[in-house]
Parts: C-alpha cells; structure tokens; sequence
C-alpha cells in the first residue's frame, strides 16, 4: 500500500437494533497522494463519516484494508497518530472548560508546550478569547478552536470533517485559506465537505461517495472535464418559440431554470444566434455553461439514488 | 506520563469537582460550628469522680458476673472497654468520638466518589470528547487504566483531605468547647484507620461510577444503575434469600468502613479481611466488562 491514505475494499455494516444491518460503506477504494488539499464529498448517508471513523481507529471496519501513513489501521496507528490532527462531526469541546484549557488538556497528551497553544489560538484567530469559556463561543468560533486542536501537533496529515460548518462567510474564506495554506506547505489536508463551491476552490484532488462507494475519484479539473458535452446557455423572452426554431435547425436544447441549455461546442454561439435571428428572436445572454463541481456532484449521486446534501453555502 | 498529566489537568479542572469539595468543606464547617455552639465544656471534676465511682462497680461485678463474660476477656478488660473517662462528659463534644462521626459521613463520601467517577467518563462520552481523546492516544487500555487510576488516586486524595478538615474542625471545637480527653495513641491509630478505610470507600464508589458510565457511556444511566442496584436491587435480594446476604455489596461496604468483623442476615459472620475482598471482587469485575467493552465497542 502506497499513498498518504489507501483504503481498499472497506466495507462497513452497522447492526441495528431490531434486526437486520445498514451498510454504510461498501466496498471502497481510495488513494490519497502525498500534499495538498483532497475534498471527499458525497451526499448525507454516503458513509463519509464512517470512513473517517475508520481512518482513525474509532470505528472498526467490517471489511477491508486501511493504510494511514502507511501504518496498517488499526494495528500500527498508534505509531503515526502523531502525525495526524483531526476533527470528527462537530468539534468535541468541554463547554465549561476555557478554549485554552480544551487546548492544553490535548497538548499533554504529546508533551505540547503552552507556548505551541498560544500560537494556535492566535492562528485560529481565538488569541484574545481564549481564556473565555467554550460555552460562550459562537459556533463558527467553536469550529475554529477544533481546528486548532487539529494543528497543535503541527501535522503532516489533516483529517478534517466538515471544517466550514457554522462559519459565516468570513469564517469561510479563513479556513478556505488556511487549508490552501496548510496543503501548500506539503501537508496532506483531507477534508470532507458539502459546500462544493469551497472543495472546488480548496481542492487539488477530490473523491466523489454514494452509497459507501467512490463514484469518481481524480484531480479537480478530471472530474469536471469528465462530465463531458460542452455546452451554451442561452436566454431569450420566448423560450418555447427559441427551442422549436433551434430544433428545426436539428439542434438539440433543453429548457433549464428560465434558459435554454444548447449541446454544442461554444464556438457554436454565432450559428446559434443566426438561427434564433433568423426568426426574430434574438437572445438577451449568450454563453458558455459552466460546468462546477456541484453539477457533476447532483449527476453522480442522483444516478446512485440518493439525496444530496444542500449543494452550496 | 503525558497521558497521566493530561488526565490530572482535566479531572482538577472540572469545576464539579470543585463545587463539590467546597460544599463538603461547608457543609462540615456548619456541622462543627453548631455542635460547638451546643457543647459546653465538661466538668472534668465530677466526670471524673462518676467515672471511677461506675469502674469501681464495674470491676466488682456489678454490671455483669464472671460467668457472663465473654470467652478470653477478664473483668479488667471488659471494664477498660466499657467504662470510659471520656463517657462521662456527657453535653461535650468528645474527640474521642471522632471515628464514629467520621463513619457517619462515609455514604456521604461513597456518593461523592460515585458521582466524580461517573461524571468523569459519562461527560467525555456525552460532549463527545472521548472521539477526540482517540485521535490523540488510540490505546484504549491505556486511556481506560490511566483515565480510572487518576480518578481513583483523586477521590482517594480528595476523601482523605475532606475528612481530615473534618477532624482538625472537630479537634478544635472539641478542645474549646469540649473535651479531648481519651485521645491516644490507639486512638489516632483507630482514626487513621477510618480515614483511610473511608477513602478506599469513596474510591471503590468512584470505580463503580467509572465503569458503569463507559459501559453505558452516560453519567445518569450510570448513577440510576448503581443506585437502583443498591437501594432496590439488594434491598430485594436481601429480604427474599437472605442466605446470600454475606455477599452483597452494600453489606460488606459497611463492615468494611465500621472496620469491626460484622455479621450478615443470615448470621454469618464477616471479616473486615473477607469484606475487603469482596468489594475487590466486585470492583474487578465491572473494571474487567468496562474494559472489554470499551476496548471493542465502535465510537461513533
């Protein structure tokens, strides 16, 4: 087993308490390179979660095998978890307990020094609240101070769940940084999330789950090229009378949210605007449809019949 | 060691432990400052002339014949033990009565490490933080042996220090407003033997509350469960097969902490030595299934 991650062929069922099982993930295969920023996103229920718990020995797998650092999980994790800073869920905090006191009580654990929690806070930009009890933070403050526990071990590989939730969109751009950051200094980041806009702008490479199953798995710009079928957006007042005149020119176009979207390349756009003109019916926006992460997200996890997750933030 | 810091700084940081140690200081403050208020210093004279009045009869055998001693004890020993200089003081805080007011608190102190204990462990679970403790040390048997020593070492620690503000409040009451008189070297042996026998109490009560809430991972399910075993369970037991009374938690608790050989409802009669291997049994037993438990049980 190679890579910073690799997982093969993890299969994880849980027992529920009337009978029966819920697999919650199904024979995955992953493999996450060494540095930089990987997004890991699927729908609610994919079983993103659950791997994560499998990554970090808190979950036994069912199946399968687990290689974090190269160290076989569960067996040698102990030998390169201090390497590895985490956030599973939410971040896990005492509420009565100081932001710095949570920190400290961490750092003991591997003989972190105050003044490496100083640095934290400062850097999660909790310096002055530190000293403030954790039940009076917002929850975007909270989300911060979890990812500073995930650095106090200055790691080389982060595991990080969902590390925007609660952040309002300052919070946002801040951790969107800090991860690019974090990942352009050589560090694995592996970060599960659903607000696609951010995996899209964070992420060199991302894994697509449903149903316990990686979908698609390659850098950014692979899996949006993978879509396929280029395509023009085009607006017109009458969108029934711009489809009829388009489909006796034999192009094909479908009607989508108040435009129609034309299967053809974008150097197309002229002929398109001739045959609508031609008619009388001229086009009030023309252009090349963007293809995001989300389009190719809702596509992938619709086909495996499943709900996404609210797509964006 | 770094794990045994962590665990020292979390479990001193929790501010009910801290609550609770002050209202226990408080609470024995006010209990010694009344009974002091209602003390009023012996009259050692006529004490003291009743004392050797009674010792005369007793050592006549007017309070009871040769024949009713019991086997291997001469009337001089007997009287010794019932006729007490320091019983005559009768409206005095006595210090020679320290041992059996320190019992008295022993349930008060088995709560406190009941309620510590489970608390301990039944918060990580509930906050969530036993998930993230994972992340920094995956060894479980090392987090459950260190995380139940340092619980343990701190009631102990705490139980002892609590009773000991109880006797130096008590020793100073009794010497202004009472009498001190019957205070030995026996008598501080005796002393410390319930001290710490209460302390080992307290401890064990910590160890039930310990592994009960990492087996039901829930600070309430633990201290429903150990009190509905105690107070209802035993109860029942007790009553309808007496025979097995002997072995019964609550049972041996208090002879363990009278620290005098006891006997059960069926007659049987009960070490302090038998007692104390009982409650190891017992506190061995729930660590083991806790352990196994938690060593294999997900944490999701």
């Amino acid at each position: 087993m190679s890579g910073v991650i690799q997982i093969e062929g993890l299969h994880k069922k849980y027992r529920r308490l009337r009978g029966g099982t819920t697999v919650a993930v199904d024979g995955l295969d992953l493999h996450v390179p060494e540095g930089g920023v990987f997004g890991f996103l699927g729908p609610n229920g994919a079983g993103k979660t659950t791997t994560i718990r499998c990554l970090l020995g808190l979950v036994a797998p069912s199946a399968g095998r687990i290689s974090l650092l190269g160290a076989e999980v569960p067996r040698a994790l102990p030998g390169v978890i201090r390497r590895v800073g985490s956030i599973v869920e939410t971040p896990a905090l005492f509420p009565r307990f100081t932001g710095r006191r949570n920190l400290e009580i961490l750092a003991r654990i591997d003989g972190i020094g105050r003044k490496a929690v100083d640095d934290v806070l400062g850097r999660v930009g909790l310096g002055d609240r530190g000293d403030d009890p954790v039940k009076t933070y917002s929850l975007g403050m909270k989300q911060r101070l979890g990812i500073g526990a995930a650095l106090l071990k200055d790691p080389a590989l982060l595991i990080l769940d969902e590390p925007a939730n609660g952040l309002d969109p300052a919070g946002i751009v801040e951790v969107r940084e800090l991860l690019r950051r974090l990942g352009a200094e050589g560090r694995t980041v592996f970060v599960s999330s659903h607000i696609l806009s951010e995996i899209q702008q964070t992420a060199d490479r991302v894994a697509i789950l449903a149903r316990g199953r990686c979908v698609r798995e390659g850098a950014v710009a692979e899996v949006l090229a993978s879509r396929g079928g280029e395509g023009l957006v085009v607006r017109l007042r009458d969108l029934e009378a711009g489809r009829a005149a388009l489909a006796d020119a034999r192009i094909a176009s479908t009607m989508s949210q108040g435009a129609l979207r034309v299967d053809v390349a974008p150097t197309d756009a002229e002929r398109i605007s001739r045959t609508l003109a031609d008619r009388g019916l001229y086009v009030t926006e023309l252009r090349r449809e963007e293809v995001d992460l989300e389009t190719v997200f809702l596509e992938l996890t619709r086909d495996q019949g499943t709900d996404p997750e609210p797509a964006s933030s | 060691m770094n794990l045994i810091r962590s665990e020292l700084l979390r479990i001193w940081s929790r501010r009910m432990v801290r609550v609770l140690a002050i209202v226990a200081v408080l609470g024995t403050t006010a209990g010694v400052t009344i009974g002091a208020i209602q003390s009023h210093p012996p009259d050692l004279v006529s004490a003291q002339r009743n004392y050797e009045d009674d010792r005369q009869h007793c050592l006549a055998g007017d309070f009871i014949s040769e024949d009713q001693l019991p086997p291997d004890v001469t009337i001089d020993e007997f009287c010794d033990d019932n006729v007490r200089l320091e019983n005559y003081a009768n409206d005095s805080l006595r210090l020679s009565e320290l041992s059996p007011i320190l019992k008295g608190t022993a349930f008060i102190l088995i709560v406190l490490g009941l309620v510590i204990g489970a608390s301990s462990v039944g918060a990580d679970w509930q906050v969530g933080t036993m998930a993230a403790l994972l992340t920094w040390e995956p060894r479980r048997v090392r987090i459950f042996l260190v995380r139940t020593a340092i619980v343990l070492a701190s009631v102990f620690v705490l139980a002892v220090a609590l009773q000991c503000v109880l006797a130096l409040e008590f020793a100073a009451a009794a010497a202004v407003r009472g009498t001190t008189v019957g205070t030995g070297d026996p008598w501080l042996r005796g002393v410390a033997g319930t001290v710490l026998r209460i302390a080992g109490a307290s401890a064990f009560g910590a160890s039930l509350g310990v592994t009960l809430a990492m087996i039901g991972r829930n600070t309430a399910a633990a201290l429903g469960v150990a009190f509905g075993y105690l107070a209802i369970v035993e109860s029942l037991l007790r009553g309808f097969i007496p025979k097995i009374s002997g072995s019964l938690l609550s049972t041996n608790l208090v002879v363990f902490v009278d620290g005098r050989a006891g006997t059960s409802e069926s007659g049987s009669a009960i070490a302090v030595g038998t007692a104390s291997i009982t409650i190891a049994i017992y506190a061995g037993v729930l660590l083991l299934v806790a352990l196994a438990l938690f060593r294999t049980r997900d944490v999701t």
